[in-house]
């Protein structure tokens, strides 16, 4: 059988891995933009601290949690983790950044 | 560097904060009421559902049929065509007129349509009632100051009402935290633990249509004749044919 | 446990750095002054509030370990996320001896009752013999 096997998914794991990946984007997001808020940052400098601090919890979630072997525990793992979120999470970012730079001035 | 405009603290303590905390507990409060009006499991007669359960388990069988060795499938394909042939499973005499029903009559269209007007109804009273109290209350304010610069384009939905056109547009009104707050609230309300009061916010727009029992609906009759074709061309391959060496090989 | 710990820190020095970054503006709009950067122990002290908050979030999704039926603390099989390969997946679920859907398949009517009797009654007559 020189035929590639066939991978089955448990899909209840699945989601308790994406539900935490997302809880730590959350989180991240959130944390982000109070910080970016309290440094007054402006403009493209808010933004540059969202996506390299995103960047970095990504990282730390990939050697850290994923143990270098994400593909056991995600099906792309790079997409999911890295690039997935990073828009859809942005607004979140930038309310947190509003009110705290709002509150703060 | 431009003049800054001085904003009175007070704005950020008596605006921004309640629009937020009274946008988070509306949210909450909506996926409880939607949980607490979304009617129960609707009584359907049994041999409705017996139809329906029976087709799907002839669908499970054609997908999954590569879990039996040879002998079992042909027996269950032999009973499985035997019976989608049949009436034995048909929830109602098949008539043989062709005139359309009214979809109107039928009370399971009905129900239907009512609990997607409830639904629609919960999605869209709660924002609006929101968006009325900002526009009432905080009408025409500067509340805050934008972290990031906006090109002009904005300047009517974000200052609207403020009468004074040279103003910046990183100075916005009242209104404009309102829908920052509607995109940004997502990561709360996962944190909160409440993930319905978010998603169905911004999923108006993909409402599902009720299914109606109309006259483009396909008759049972050929929807299990269909299915028995498709289950006569199913073309067997079972896992269990050299299993052995495909053991050995995963594990060697 | 830590990890609320490690959220409390991280919380009182954003909160902390977000008061001093308050204060310093208040005192720059109070004398005219304008600000061209916020000063470095501002920024550090945040920057560590973030970094301590992402921490104690990625730490906090560890699995906990679960009793198995035999009595036995079975250790996850990965500290922080679960296998999605569903062979490894149902692995622990047979080191545990019971898997996520026990709940249903436990249910009465799944049980047979028929088997546990017959059961019940051969203990019985056995134990009446000794």
């Amino acid at each position: 059988m020189s035929k590639k096997r066939e991978l089955i998914y448990y899909i209840p794991n699945i989601e308790s891995n994406k539900k935490d990946l997302q809880y730590v984007h959350d989180v991240t997001s959130l944390t982000l933009g109070i910080g970016s808020g309290i440094l007054t940052l402006e403009s493209y400098k808010g933004f540059l601290l969202y996506i390299f601090g995103y960047t970095a919890v990504n990282l730390l979630f990939y050697f850290v949690c994923c143990n270098k072997k994400a593909a056991s525990f995600f099906r792309k793992p790079f997409h999911e983790i890295f690039l997935e979120d990073i828009l859809s999470d942005m607004p979140g970012f930038v309310m947190m950044w509003c009110l705290t730079y709002a509150l703060v001035r | 560097m431009e003049e800054e405009l001085v904003l009175d603290p007070q704005l950020k303590y008596w605006v921004l904060i309640p629009i937020s905390v009274v946008m988070v507990l509306v949210g909450l409060l909506r996926s409880s009421f939607t949980a607490l009006l979304s009617p129960g499991p609707k009584k359907t007669p049994y041999k409705k559902i017996r139809e329906t359960q029976f087709l799907r388990r002839a669908e499970c069988f054609r997908a999954s049929n590569n879990v039996l060795d040879v002998n079992q499938m042909e027996s269950r394909r032999n009973y499985f065509i035997e019976k989608l042939n049949s009436s034995e499973y048909y929830s109602e005499k098949i008539s043989t007129d062709d005139t359309p029903k009214n979809p109107f009559t039928d009370s399971s269209t009905n129900d239907a349509l009512m609990s997607m007007m409830k639904g629609n109804l919960l999605n869209y009273i709660p924002q609006s009632l929101i968006m009325a109290w900002v526009n009432f209350f905080f009408a025409d304010f500067i509340v805050m100051k934008l972290p990031f610069p906006l090109t002009d384009g904005f300047k009517s939905m974000l200052q609207s009402g403020v009468a004074t056109p040279d103003l910046n547009v990183r100075y916005v009104s009242a209104i404009s935290w309102y829908f920052v707050n509607l995109l940004g609230l997502k990561p709360i309300y996962n944190l909160l633990g409440d993930n319905e009061a978010m998603s169905t916010i911004l999923a108006q727009s993909q409402q599902t249509m009720p299914n109606i029992g109309g006259p483009g609906a396909p008759k049972v009759d050929k929807i299990f004749q269909g299915c028995a074709e498709n289950i006569k061309l199913i073309k067997h391959e079972s896992i269990f044919d050299g299993i052995a060496s495909r053991v050995i090989d995963v594990y060697s | 446990m830590s990890s609320f710990a490690f959220f409390l820190i991280g919380g009182l020095l954003l909160a902390h750095s977000g008061y001093s970054s308050y204060e310093l503006h208040q005192f720059a709009k109070e004398f005219g002054t304008e600000l061209k950067s916020i000063p470095s122990d501002i920024t550090l002290e945040t920057i560590a509030g973030i970094m301590i908050v992402v921490i104690a979030a990625v730490g906090s999704i560890n699995k906990a370990s679960k009793l198995s039926i035999n009595n036995e603390i079975v250790p996850p099989q990965n500290r922080y996320l679960k296998e999605i390969e569903m062979k490894k997946a149902t692995k622990e679920h047979e080191t545990i001896g019971i898997n996520d859907y026990q709940g249903f398949e436990s249910r009465i009517s799944f049980i047979d009752i028929q088997k546990k009797r017959n059961e019940f009654s051969d203990w019985i007559k056995k134990e009446k013999h000794d």
